[in-house]
Parts: C-alpha cells; structure tokens; sequence
C-alpha cells in the first residue's frame, strides 16, 4: 500500500563544515514530480568589522529566483544555534529506502557543525508520531522548525 | 548596515543568480541544471522561443501543434514570481489579521511543534477559511470532469462503475485535521511549516489526495485575492491527475491498483511509440496523466484555441520545470505527448488529431 509517512536519514557530522566557519544552509524541498524550491543561505565576513557576516536568503523555486533577503549575523547565529541545539546528540543512520519520493534535504554547517540529511515519502500514516523514536520526532522538529524559520524571514 | 555593506554582499553572492535562472528556465532546462532530454516524435524536445501564439487569421500558430511544451511554458519565470507575490499576499494577510508581528511569526515557525504550534494552527485555520471554498468548489469540479472522463471510455461496464464509485468517494483534503496531531505534522512535513509548498499526493491506498494549501494559493491574485475561476484552472491538472491514481495503474510500497491490468494496452501503445523512454516503472505515473488530460479535454472544451491554451498554461505550467525520474517521464514528455495528443484537447487548440494517440486500451487513434 502506497501511504505517505516519513522516513529520515540523516548522517551528521557526515557533512564536512565549511572550512571558514561561515553559515550555509541549503534547503531543498521537492514539490512534485522533479520541481523542487530551494531555500539558500551564504554568507561573507563582514571586512568592516560591524558585524561578525552578512547573509542573504533566497528562495528559488523550479529554477526561478522568487525571493531573497539580507540577514543580520545575529539573526541567522540565533537560528542556527537553535537548530544544532535542537538536532538529537546520537541517531541511528535509516536506510534511506531508495531515492523515490523525496521530500526535503538538508545541508547545513556553522562553525564547527554541520549535519545534512533527507526526508523521504514513507509510512507516516502507519507510523505515528508515539511509535517513531524520540531523537526522529526531534530532528524532524529540528529541520522543518529551521525550515520555518528561513522562510518566515522572506515575509517581512 | 551601510549601503556598501548590502553591495558588497550583493555582488559577493547573489548578483548571478537571477539572469542565470531565468535563463534555465526559458531553455528547457530542468530545476538542477539538467537539460532536459529529447524524447520521442512529434517535436518533444525542440525548443521553440516565446512569442506570439496566434497567427495571422486568427487561428494559433502551428507550432503551438508542434510543440505545446514551449508555448505553455514560455515565460514560466514571470507566473513563478506572481506565484511567490500570491502567497506572500496571503501569509501577510494572515498577520495583518491576527496582529501578528513579523519578529513572533518568525519565532512561531521557528519552532513549529513547540510552542509555536498554535501560531500554525491559527495559520491553518485561516488558510481553511480564505481558501477553503475555492479549494473545494475546485476539488468538486474535477471530480465531475473525471466522472465524464470515465464514464466515456470503452471499457467494461463493471470496470467503468467500479471507477466511478471510486472517484466519488476520493477524499480531497486541502488541509490538516487539527484535532489530529498526526495530520498536522504530514501536513507539515509535506508543505512547509507555512505550508505554502506547492505539493500534491494521493494515497490511493487510502484512497485520498492531499493538496498543500499552497498549490491552491497559486490561483490568488498578488494582492492575495482568492479567484475561484483560476484556483479551478490551476488545480483543474493535478486534482485529476491525483484522483486518476486511485483509478489508475500503481503498483509501489504493497499495493497494486486493481484497475492496473486495465491499462496493460495503453501501455503497451506508449512502449511501441517510445521505446526508450517509457518503463512499468513509470505506468501509475502516466495514467494519471492520462486522467488529468481527459479531464482537462472536457474543461477546454468549447473553448477558443488561444483561450483553451491560456487555460492550459496555467493548469500545467507546473510541469514545466520538471525533469524525468524513476516514476515520472519529463515535463516537457507529459505535455507534448500525454497532454497534446489527448483528442479533445488537440481539437480546443485547433490542432490535428495524433492518429497514432493512445487510448486506455490501446486503441490506436482513439477518438477519446
């Protein structure tokens, strides 16, 4: 039976942090059949000394730029802190069952942390949220929170 | 943060992005930067540029016959931006109602399960009465498009009411259940903790289909307007299509479909015509397609060749971008072949009919 649930893989640490420190987020959610809109975050130092960086977010969605925004260091810091505070300490590694039905990736690094990982179409609808493992209810939380987070900032 | 502060940050990232992307766009090249492969006869992948579809006696452009693909997808960019506007409108109309600051919305989706979960919950109920009858009037309409679609192919009467009553009782579900805190977090792990993400899926297991509220939000004006004609046309598509899975031929993750060996003769035509690029793996996927297009040939019909393609360009332009997969040929394929060679959709858009087109049993040059 073809039901919709999640499955999560997710490897962290399997991501090497970028080697300046800097924030990077690259979201990737996939709408449906091949499209995909794309949540991005870079950053580069701020020379001026004001300010630890400066970021821009941008929204692509099937290959179009339709968003973006400047973010203040303390912003994205504050986001990012709260997303690898969020993300469980030790996970077991799923089987990422194939490449079908993708929902969303991620690959984020901050200083010296980095996890990527992806959500894929599986069995949620047979496997409620009391009967999936604490540390997965945790690092969905974590992902779509941080997912929430960034395109909260392309509203204002 | 100082002008030279934003340049410098402009011209250190984002500068190249836009030119690039719309450029991919307009060139058929799929969200990755894959090019789009050439598939098939009748013109599936040549390019054709964007420009005037409508010849001079009135009638549309031959090369709209040749090749639909281009002509629905010229200009993709542009509608992609109204649609981000359309959304955008919405989400601000939300705050602007519940008084709702930038910076505690941002906190609330922030933490989406925490304690910004009745922050989403309001965001949900809002959605469900801003869009909520736009959604279900469009839902209803392709249900009845479907009914038609079904109810005029040449197959068994009991295989015939057998999809019919299956196609009744679909359940369309546009939002989460709030009483149901598993609904909620599918709804939000399939569309966004905004839940703006332009996604689709049916269960036909559970004979269901779930739309993000965000697919239904692409048929509101850029002020955030709800427009109950363009959510119908914009949904028309992937409602059918959804609801053609449960009467269709899938066979993944332990169900079968039991209408699969229905269709063993449309697939078998498909195979004969495109040897290559067809496989069992994709046949759930191109029948749905198949549905979609009988019930979008039932939507057009009528209409006037540059009307029936207006229509059309906003039912399937959110096939354009798309790529081939292990289930879903390219956009480019479903809209040239699946979608242009359905009879009735040749003939709204002044167009030969493909005598080698495909019917549900195979039937060559089905008048369907």
């Amino acid at each position: 039976m073809k039901r919709l649930l999640l499955l999560i893989w997710i490897a962290v640490g399997g991501a090497a942090p970028a080697s300046d420190g800097l924030p990077r987020i690259v979201l990737t959610r996939s709408l449906d059949h091949g499209s995909a809109e794309i949540l991005t975050l870079r950053c580069v130092p701020d020379t001026h000394g004001k300010q630890e960086f400066f970021c821009e977010l941008t929204r692509h969605r099937n290959g179009v730029e339709v968003a973006s925004r400047g973010l203040y260091s303390v912003e994205t810091t504050s986001l990012l802190e709260k997303f690898f505070e969020r993300l469980p300490a030790s996970l077991s590694a799923d089987d990422p069952s194939g490449d079908a039905g993708e929902v969303l990736t991620w690959d984020v690094s901050f200083r010296d942390r980095a996890a990527q990982g992806r959500l894929v179409r599986g069995d949620v609808a047979g496997t409620p949220r009391t009967r999936r493992g604490a540390s997965r209810n945790n690092l969905l939380d974590a992902v779509l929170s941080l997912e929430g987070a960034l395109s909260s900032q392309l509203y204002r | 943060m100082t002008l030279s502060h934003w340049l410098v940050l402009f011209l250190s990232l984002g500068g190249n992005f836009t030119q690039k992307s719309n450029a991919r766009a307009l060139s058929g090249m799929g969200p990755h930067g894959t090019v789009v492969p050439s598939e098939g006869a009748r013109g599936v992948g040549r390019a054709r540029r964007e420009g005037n579809p409508i010849a001079a006696d009135g009638r549309l452009d031959a090369g709209v016959c040749r090749d639909l693909a281009s002509a629905v997808c010229g200009g993709r960019g542009g509608a992609e931006s109204r649609i981000e506007r359309s959304r955008r409108a919405i989400v601000r109309g939300f705050l602007a109602v519940t008084r709702t600051s930038a910076e505690s919305f941002s906190r609330a989706m922030g933490d989406v399960f925490g304690a910004g979960a009745p922050l989403v919950s309001k965001l949900s109920d809002f959605l469900q009465g801003r869009l909520g009858p736009a959604a279900t009037q469009a839902g209803e309409r392709a249900r009845a498009r479907l009914l038609q679609a079904v109810q005029d192919q040449a197959i068994p009467a009991e295989v015939k009411t057998a999809m019919i009553e299956r196609v009744r009782n679909v359940r369309i579900r546009f939002f989460p259940d709030p009483s149901d805190p598993d609904s909620v977090r599918r709804f939000i792990a399939n569309c966004g903790a905004d839940q703006m993400a332009a996604r689709a899926f049916a269960v036909p297991g559970e004979n269901t289909v779930e739309i993000c509220p965000g697919m239904v939000a692409g048929g509101a004006d850029e002020n955030g307007s709800v427009i109950p004609e363009a959510v119908a046309a914009s949904l028309m598509h992937v409602l059918a299509h959804e609801c053609g899975h449960c009467i269709g031929a899938d066979a993944a993750e332990g169900f079968t479909s039991e209408f699969r060996p229905r269709f063993s003769g449309f697939r078998g035509c498909l195979q004969s015509r495109f040897r290559d690029s067809q496989s069992d793996g994709r046949l759930g996927e191109m029948v749905a397609d198949f549905w979609g297009a009988q019930a979008l040939a039932r939507e057009v019909a009528g209409k006037r060749p540059m009307e029936a393609l207006e229509y059309l360009r906003r039912a399937v332009g959110p096939l354009c971008a798309t790529t081939a997969d292990a289930e879903h040929p390219s956009g480019r394929f479903r809209i040239n072949v699946l979608l242009a060679e359905t009879p009735g959709i040749a003939r709204s858009l002044g167009c030969r009919v493909e005598p080698e087109a495909c019917a549900i049993d195979g039937t060559v040059g089905g008048e369907r």
